[in-house]
């Protein structure tokens, strides 16, 4: 129930995001770059990903930029530290907590920072302890909810082959 | 929008976050107390993530009045215990706390479990509902803060199965 919880709750966050570049992400990218897992989708490739021709999906995603996705390799045995790490260095970049959860399995949290425009910034990390990785998760852009059904035409099969040609 | 929503709903009502919550609210002590004690899972919700949810809005008459009911909340903080041999005297002690803050709303007893609920009134409106419950080695604290109508958790309850709430049925309006 708690991963099912923690998963929603961050794409609902995610979904009214548009996140620049904080610099606690951009230093974890570069401190895990050509290790661990990253992922990263421009809209055009997200558009790929509609199975069904969805116009819906295509018109959730229409103001989407980008999607990022940084995990830590597995043999790492500092995923937690890094959690933590990370967690305490976005609230030093003015960053409010909106949502955490905390157990011995799992810690995540979401955090927002106003932006310059009417959009604010958000920023979601993850630390797994049974996969021993921490990761963290942004999306510049936002997407139209009224066509969030569509969700259901992603590919996740192919979402998965895209995943394995990157890393 | 229907098959997105109901998980999405499921998820911020049985979170019950934290983020408008008053700083010595009931539960801020043991969640301060119990912080490093990995026998607790810590869940925390602001007004912020509550307020993205007033963004969704759905044909469904019944999903629509969930939104609302969740889009007057502020902030939400949960403290589980499990595993606590000691859970009995915990809950005793965060009810004494309570007890000096809160007004008894109700309390519910049977052979298994004990659970006893709090509110914190402003001008005629529940501003904050604390829930303690306690079943074994299982502890639980909650406390809930906003534009609290016990009617409408009530018929949250109904909708998603939050175990607790769905004693606010016998209350009389």
């Amino acid at each position: 129930m708690i991963k099912r919880i923690l998963s929603v709750a961050m794409f609902v966050s995610i979904a009214f995001t548009s996140f620049s570049q904080s610099n606690t992400v951009t230093e974890f990218e570069k401190k895990n770059e050509g290790s661990g897992y990253n992922l990263y989708m421009y809209q055009s490739v997200i558009r790929v990903l509609n199975k069904d021709d969805n116009q819906d999906f295509n018109r959730l995603i229409r103001d989407l930029d980008f999607l990022k996705v940084i995990i830590t390799d597995s043999t790492e045995s500092s995923a937690k530290t890094e959690y933590l790490t990370l967690s305490s260095s976005i609230i030093k970049e003015g960053y409010e907590e909106l949502f955490m959860i905390d157990n011995k399995d799992m810690k995540a949290s979401i955090y927002e920072k106003e932006g310059n425009s009417d959009k604010s910034e958000f920023v979601a990390f993850v630390y797994s302890a049974d996969f021993h990785r921490t990761g963290a998760f942004q999306m510049k852009g936002e997407l139209d909810l009224k066509y969030l059904k569509a969700f259901e035409s992603l590919d996740f099969q192919k979402l998965k082959e895209l995943a394995e040609d990157q890393n | 929008m229907k098959l997105m929503i109901k998980p999405i709903i499921i998820a911020i009502a049985i979170c019950f976050t934290s983020a408008g919550i008053a700083q010595n609210n009931a539960i801020d002590k043991y969640y301060s107390d119990y912080a490093d004690d990995e026998r607790f899972t810590k869940v925390s919700i602001s007004s912020k993530m509550f307020s993205l949810f007033t963004n969704f809005s759905t044909e469904d008459a019944n999903e629509q009045q969930v939104i609302e009911t969740i889009g007057k909340l502020k902030g939400l903080k949960i403290l589980i215990g499990d595993g606590i041999i000691d859970s009995k005297q915990i809950y005793k002690a965060v009810n004494s706390t309570a007890a000096v803050s809160y007004e008894e709303l109700m309390t519910v007893e049977n052979a298994e479990q004990e659970m006893i609920f709090y509110i914190s009134e402003s001008g005629g409106t529940i501003t904050e509902l604390v829930m303690l419950m306690y079943e074994g080695e299982s502890i639980m604290i909650l406390s809930l803060t906003g534009d609290i109508d016990l009617q409408e958790l009530s018929n949250l309850s109904d909708k998603m199965d939050i175990q607790g709430f769905e004693e606010f049925k016998n209350l009389k309006k």
